[in-house]
């Protein structure tokens, strides 16, 4: 007990005296608000940030669950797939192999944690550079899609649909308070468990981590298998939401601003470092953005345009930190 | 004592496979033999040709760049709305454009021969500024070509309007329809420059400082290499190379579109892994990529004479993306 307080204490020295993003982060999302209130009135109405909020809540479950990937130095671009094929999956199974519904969600969930599995194979067991690994899943889970979900399949069950669709209080949508939950089982093991001391550990230095005794193999294994999971429960919220699934669910954008979000929030690309209360604050940076851009009439192709410079503003951001704290002296 | 263990060279093995895809098709599928479909065969992948000639030595100096097919797309996008004669500031002024009749006439306001040298211009200057990025600013190289990707792809799409523009004039088509001996001028292109970056890299000096720098940076840098300059230069080739490739394809299709780069992507990445290119660096060979490109055009062109779809060709394509990569994981670790 007097443990928890002592890092408690702790945590709140380090965000408050400067040590994580956080707080630079808020102060521009501040500024940010203000700005977008000033372009167009109804930014702040009650209607436009339930929008906000309910838009952002999906990506964010999938931010979440990316963060373990990067902190312990990998990265996964095949998330945006993974969900696309969760969703396909369970619409499959229910439209077409008129599976029941709870059943065919778990397997959408499954297939999540076995596209996890097989990344941590191949990055893993066979060593192959995790870009290149969750590259080429990517492109064959796109082909698989392409394959197997040529169909419109609309789905009228009405739990299903409440899965997502339902309201807390009138005004909170579900989907945010799963996110809130996964939110803060996921900052709970980052920061709290001896699982996510050894994340941060391998990330920032492996070599020191296997000496100290660190399954290295078995933890970036988890890694993946989190990001799978979160990302077909992304899917299949998806889903829920939008009540059907075509094979064009989950377009390319959704991965980078999965991505920017963790870059943005402080995970850094080199690993080892970060906190998901950056990443939080960077999601909500980016959900207001985005609402912002729609309400001041910006084009849809100019505001994936201002997202991808956002990324690459992160990255620069992200290798100036690298090299300040001295940890990057290679060449 | 010690026996050495007699590892098969690479592109023999490569060699051979392409052998056995070309005899297997033959027998196999009826239309793959004939002087069309090879010629199609060889005229598409010249462009993923001359993109793996610019990407390998980079890959070899142990750096990767994933934008070099939206560098591609914006080429031939600026290229189109240059000959067509509107690259409209605003972006209503594009729309407008793009969405009334206005690129379906002949001709345009731009000499031909000045948008081929701003195409070029354009790619390399990508080419380059991704190269200073990566090493002058130290971002992490494969996260921030993924970053441009994404940037150029919004650009090119900015431009266009997700749409294609079509410049397709008989000034354009005759020149894409070149041919010496009945083979596609192109293809002679990718030879040339496949001869001349081949002796590049085996016989000069600044040729083996790629493979120094790719096998051992630090040490590379202490013996008065400059680790940074070569690598600044190498990307900027790879745009320089993308760029002939987008003036290929603007020849052979007529079309400026943002979706041409992301179509070729991957195909030329299978390709290049094909040919044992390791992301490390310090090893691989322009032989081994341009034959890895070549099975992987005669495996695509081969299933699809058998009747088998594009998507279904897209999971074999992946597949054989992941296969190649395991296998020379693998043989590294022995």
């Amino acid at each position: 007990m007097e443990n928890f307080k002592n890092k408690f204490k702790s945590a709140l020295n380090n965000i408050f005296l400067g040590k994580s993003e956080a707080p630079l982060l808020l102060l521009v999302y501040i500024i940010i608000l203000v700005i977008f209130f000033s372009l167009n009135n109804d930014y702040l109405r009650l209607n436009n940030i339930k929008n906000i909020l309910g838009n952002l809540s999906i990506p964010a479950i999938l931010s979440v669950g990316l963060t373990p990937v990067i902190l312990s130095g990998n990265i996964d671009i095949s998330i945006g797939s993974t969900y696309a094929l969760s969703g396909i999956v369970v619409g499959l199974l229910y439209r077409v192999a008129d599976i029941p519904v709870p059943v065919a969600i778990l397997a959408g969930l499954l297939i999540g944690l076995i596209v996890g599995a097989i990344n941590g194979l191949l990055v893993i067991k066979i060593g192959v550079n995790s870009i290149i690994a969750t590259l080429g899943m990517m492109s064959m889970i796109r082909g698989v899609i392409y394959v197997i979900g040529r169909r419109v399949m609309k789905i009228y069950y009405q739990p299903f649909l409440n899965l997502a669709r339902i309201y807390i209080f009138e005004h909170i949508q579900i989907i945010l308070i799963y996110f809130l939950v996964f939110f803060f089982i996921m900052y709970f093991i980052l920061k709290l468990t001896k699982f996510g001391k050894h994340l941060y550990a391998i990330g920032a230095d492996e070599k020191i981590a296997s000496f100290f005794g660190i399954n290295i193999r078995r933890n970036k294994f988890i890694t993946f298998l989190i990001s799978g999971g979160a990302a077909a429960i992304g899917g299949v919220l998806s889903v829920s939401v939008i009540g059907d699934v075509t094979v064009s669910f989950g377009s390319g954008t959704l991965l980078f601003e999965v991505i920017t979000a963790c870059i943005l929030g402080g995970i850094s690309v080199a690993g080892g470092r970060g906190s998901l209360i950056g990443v939080f604050v960077a999601i909500f940076i980016l959900g207001s953005i985005r609402s912002g851009l729609v309400l001041a009439d910006v084009p849809i192709n100019l505001r994936e345009l201002i997202f991808g410079m956002i990324l690459i503003l992160a990255l620069v951001m992200d290798s100036f930190r690298v090299r300040k704290r001295g940890l990057s002296e290679e060449l | 004592m010690k026996i050495k263990k007699i590892k098969p060279s690479i592109p023999l093995i490569l060699f051979f496979i392409l052998i056995a895809i070309f005899i297997f098709f033959s027998i196999i599928a009826d239309n793959f033999l004939t002087f069309r479909n090879i010629s199609s065969l060889l005229k598409n992948m010249t462009v993923m040709g001359i993109m793996a000639v610019g990407l390998t030595p980079l890959m070899i100096a142990g750096r990767i760049d994933l934008s070099f097919g939206a560098n591609l797309s914006l080429t031939t996008v600026f290229m189109a709305l240059l000959y067509g004669g509107s690259l409209g500031i605003g972006f209503k002024e594009v729309e407008e454009a793009v969405s009334s009749e206005y690129f379906d006439t002949a001709g345009g306001s731009t000499s031909l021969w000045l948008v081929v040298i701003i195409g070029i211009l354009i790619a390399t200057a990508i080419g380059a500024f991704n190269g200073l990025v990566i090493e002058k600013i130290r971002v992490n190289p494969l996260i921030f070509t993924l970053a441009m990707l994404s940037v150029l792809q919004s650009v090119a799409f900015v431009y266009s309007n997700k749409m294609s523009i079509f410049v397709g004039t008989d000034e354009v088509y005759n020149i894409g329809e070149l041919e010496f001996f009945n083979i596609p001028v192109s293809i002679f292109i990718l030879f040339i420059l496949l001869l001349i970056y081949w002796f590049f890299l085996k016989f000069t000096k600044f040729g083996r400082t790629i493979y120094a720098v790719g096998s051992g940076a630090e040490v590379s840098q202490l013996f008065g290499i400059n680790v940074k300059g070569t690598r600044i230069i190498l990307y900027t080739l790879v745009g320089f190379f993308t760029g002939i490739a987008a003036i290929i394809v603007f020849f052979n299709t007529g079309i400026g579109s943002s979706y041409h780069g992301e179509l070729l992507l991957f195909p030329t990445l299978s390709g290049i892994v094909l040919g044992g290119l390791g992301f490390q660096g310090g090893k691989g060979s322009i032989i081994s990529s341009i034959l890895g490109v070549l099975i992987l055009a005669f495996l695509v062109n081969g299933l699809k004479t058998l009747g088998i779809q594009s998507d279904q060709i897209q999971i074999i394509q992946g597949a054989v993306f992941i296969g190649a990569v395991s296998f020379y994981a693998i043989r590294e670790r022995k």
